[in-house]
């Protein structure tokens, strides 16, 4: 069994490792070492970054405790996300799969051994993550935040003790979190009905995920010490609430070696102890949340591995809807067999494929981030009479189209399968435009349309039903117009790229300042205007103008695009940023 | 009697990767009717080739032509009028059977309706017409070759470019093959047909071409070869002129190292 577990153990860890969301050429080892010491870099920068205002301002034991509450909070909420982030990121490589069951059924292995071997796979994968994850943070941090009050080596132990097994608890009870999910769901619908929620539950999670990251960072799921004290987290901040059981957690483990037994009584010791009842309250909450999710998880992933999965076809139902859409877009977005082609094989690779529908889903969920900012609090209060509805809202859809094209972007430079790209070589037709005008289409159709009119509800009840009417309009006009250069001044056709460059992440706030002054500037021009019907249509007018504008400019510019299939350039060269 | 000008024509092809070169000077043409068959062992530089012919690796010595124009300046018109079945059914696991085919003739600007009469057919034909709404990702290797076949014939090209179109293919498929293959030469099509299994060169080709390490060995109807190494079959030809093993007395010391124990 061991013997034949070692190699089966391998086989599913390559699984894995093998992510083509980073490129599809890149060296196995070179993908692990990459996201291990991204993973690990990121925590210890954050770890110094949140250490500089003990240097800064030296506390009594009591407001130090106070203060290491908030960052415990941050770093665990931080390490759950991130680690549910990279489960999901493997949903599909989960379970076994019908691929899995294809090339290793015929050989003599039971299924139990292949399910202990996937299930050891996936075991060590998140213990890997969970360690490159919390290991620095959890070490760091206690030996910086205490420097200013020296709480001897023995109770500095025990806090980097206390915050290492609830971080890793956090960790391991939000991978646990997303396997009980999955294969509860998969286990209540069936291998028929999980197949075809699958990818939708896989994008909603993402979205998920990385909307509380964004609104955990920016403060807005609330401060630990509010969390904490009297009376509890209120129903808007449920979001925290996880995180909360495994801070509760930390401080019932370790909190009190800050605070030593002879120092004096103030009102900072009194607030912080006046929390630990809550604190272990929570701690056993999390405790008990993390056992359940292990249980359900392990019983559901048993249950539904006791046969292999087998391919299924697609149901005569959802084929007639198919047909149904197609045959609408046919007539009304893609009328040339070229659009055609470029509508629907966008669609497809950004609805089906997985890292297109992950870049999808992050650009979404930082929309969604946006507007709850926009809109949270008082942000939905109408403006008083005479006084202009404020610029945030006016810009926030600029902001969301842009996040959404650069999601767009991303999913077009990343192959959608890089072995099947000789298909597009050998088929590749004479004339690009026409293959271009459907990928575009796709991208406001699918993408920019939706979320214009997601935001419509919002606009109509502080712009009125016209204003927001022509607000929409301005909104895909921007979409439209920020597709031109993601299209035009690609070297590659979408979706077939040989590798992912990685950019230069250096110009990264250069481009974020851009988009500010570019979206702030754009709401004033657009709010003035919006006073008259003629200045709403003479700033339309001109948006439309500077589209057109841009695409001849952009025409005569562009080199051809071909789908030549070259190799990777070397990984030096890429690191270099000599690729271009 | 004026033979047809060949539809394709390789110029003293050569290719090198890092310095080490896998095919070494190699011309060929492949005219109207002609189904050329085109042999070698494992690494011989056969699949090299064939990607060269298709346009999709650049040679490092030497021209194709595509009704005398140079692939090379002239891409478009080679695309326009190939079909290829590449060696590895590599396809978009998230398209269907049916949505890949469509993709293709799409792409290769077939009208709607013709499209999807064609479509219809050869996924009947190809028995494929139950898993046409099936993942491709679930295909078999078998059902994923015929899709690339019926992919190769949705423009009714003029060349077809068969990479060893039969491997994974059930008995009855891979007849239809060969037959397809006939039918397709005699209505004019010319045929590149690289093979590993001799007996169907044999039956199919017109005309047959040996590769060993990358050089051409032999060049010519199977017929004459034959006659030309005395030989019965082009088997016997094909040891005569690359084969520098016995395969009987390989295939006892294969059974044999399998056969250790302990």
């Amino acid at each position: 069994m061991a013997q034949l577990t070692r190699p089966l153990l391998r086989h599913f860890m390559r699984r894995l490792v093998d992510n083509d969301l980073l490129s599809a050429h890149a060296d196995r080892h070179e993908s692990l070492a990459f996201w291990a010491g991204a993973m690990a870099a990121g925590s210890g920068f954050l770890t110094m970054l949140l250490a500089q205002k003990y240097y800064l301002a030296f506390g009594s034991p009591g407001q130090t405790a106070l203060m290491i509450l908030e960052d415990k909070f941050l770093l665990i909420a931080l390490a759950m996300i991130v680690m549910a982030l990279a489960t999901v990121a493997q949903w599909d490589a989960l379970a076994l799969d019908a691929r899995d069951a294809a090339i290793l059924s015929p050989l003599p292995i039971r299924t139990r051994e292949l399910v202990a071997a996937k299930a050891a796979a996936i075991g060590l994968f998140s213990a890997g993550a969970a360690m490159a994850l919390t290991l620095a943070p959890s070490v760091l941090h206690p030996i910086f935040a205490t420097t200013g009050i020296r709480i001897g080596l023995v109770n500095t132990a025990r806090l980097i003790g206390a915050q290492l097994v609830a971080s890793i608890l956090a960790a391991a009870f939000a991978f646990l979190a997303v396997l009980a999910w999955r294969e509860s769901l998969r286990l209540v619908l069936g291998q028929r009905g999980f197949a075809r929620i699958s990818g939708m539950v896989q994008a909603l999670l993402v979205l998920g995920l990385v909307t509380s990251f964004l609104l955990i960072v920016g403060g807005a799921a609330g401060s630990a010490t509010s969390l904490t004290g009297a009376g509890g987290p209120k129903a808007g901040s449920r979001l925290a609430l996880p995180a909360l059981w495994f801070l509760g957690l930390a401080e019932t483990l370790g909190g009190n070696a800050i605070i030593p037994a002879n120092a004096i009584d103030d009102n900072a010791i009194r607030a912080y102890t006046s929390r630990q009842p809550r604190f272990r309250q929570l701690a056993r909450t999390g405790l008990l949340a993390t056992g359940v999710a292990g249980a359900v998880g392990a019983v559901a992933y048993a249950w539904n591995s006791r046969r292999l999965p087998q391919p299924l076809p697609r149901s005569r139902r959802r084929r007639r809807l198919r047909d149904a859409s197609r045959r609408v877009a046919n007539l009304l977005v893609a009328r040339t067999a070229l659009q055609r082609a470029g509508f629907f094989f966008t669609l497809h690779a950004l609805t089906r494929s997985a890292p297109q529908r992950i870049a999808l889903s992050v650009a979404l969920a930082v929309a969604v981030a946006l507007t709850a900012a926009t809109f949270g609090g008082s942000g939905l209060a109408p403006p008083l009479e005479e006084e202009p509805v404020r610029l945030s809202v006016w810009a926030l859809q600029t902001f969301i189209m842009m996040a959404m094209m650069v999601g767009v972007r991303h999913a077009m430079a990343v192959p959608a399968e890089l072995r099947a790209n000789w298909i597009f070589h050998q088929c590749w037709p004479e004339d690009l435009r026409a293959f271009t005008t459907g990928v575009r289409r796709t991208a406001l159709v699918v993408v920019a349309l939706p979320a214009v009119l997601g935001l419509l509800p919002f606009h109509a009840y502080l712009l009125g039903g016209g204003t927001a009417l022509f607000h929409s309009l301005i909104g895909v006009l921007i979409a439209r117009l920020l597709l031109t250069p993601i299209l035009s001044g690609r070297r590659m056709p979408p979706f077939i790229s040989s590798y992912v460059s990685r950019g230069n992440l250096k110009l990264a706030p250069l481009h974020l300042l851009g988009a500010a002054i570019f979206a702030l500037s754009l709401a004033g021009l657009e709010r003035a205007s919006s006073a008259s019907l003629r200045g709403g249509a003479m700033f339309a007018i001109g948006l439309v103008l500077v589209i057109v504008g841009i695409e001849i400019v952009q025409m005569r510019r562009a080199a051809p695009i071909s789908p030549e299939i070259a190799d990777a350039p070397d990984a030096s060269l890429q690191t270099l940023g000599l690729t271009g | 009697m004026v033979s047809n000008p060949p539809v394709l024509e390789a110029r003293h092809l050569s290719r090198r990767f890092f310095g080490i070169s896998v095919v070494h000077d190699v011309s060929l043409l492949v005219r109207p009717g002609d189904v050329v068959g085109y042999l070698g062992p494992n690494g011989s530089g056969k699949t090299t080739t064939l990607r060269m012919l298709t346009g999709q690796l650049a040679p490092s010595e030497g021209q194709v032509l595509f009704c005398d124009r140079d692939i090379d300046t002239h891409p478009l018109e080679l695309r326009r009028r190939l079909g290829y079945v590449p060696e590895e059914p590599q396809l978009y696991p998230f398209l269907s059977g049916v949505e890949f085919l469509r993709l293709v003739g799409q792409l290769r600007q077939i009208p709607h309706s013709l499209l999807e009469r064609k479509i219809a057919g050869l996924m009947e034909l190809f028995g494929l017409a139950d898993a046409s709404d099936q993942d491709v990702g679930s295909y078999s290797k078998g059902m994923k070759q015929k899709l690339l076949i019926g992919g190769a014939l949705l423009h009714d090209p003029d060349l077809l470019i068969f990479d060893e179109p039969e491997s994974g293919l059930d008995v009855t498929t891979a007849l239809v093959l060969r037959h397809l293959v006939r039918a397709l030469a005699a209505r004019g099509k010319a045929v590149l047909y690289s093979s590993h299994i001799l007996e169907v060169v044999e039956k199919v080709c017109t005309k047959v071409i040996v590769l060993h390490r990358g050089r051409i060995v032999a060049d010519d109807s199977v017929a004459h070869l034959r006659e030309l190494l005395s030989r019965d079959s082009l088997e016997g030809v094909f040891k005569e002129l690359v084969l520098k093993i016995d395969p009987e007395t390989t295939a006892n010391d294969i059974a044999d190292v399998a056969a250790l124990r302990g």
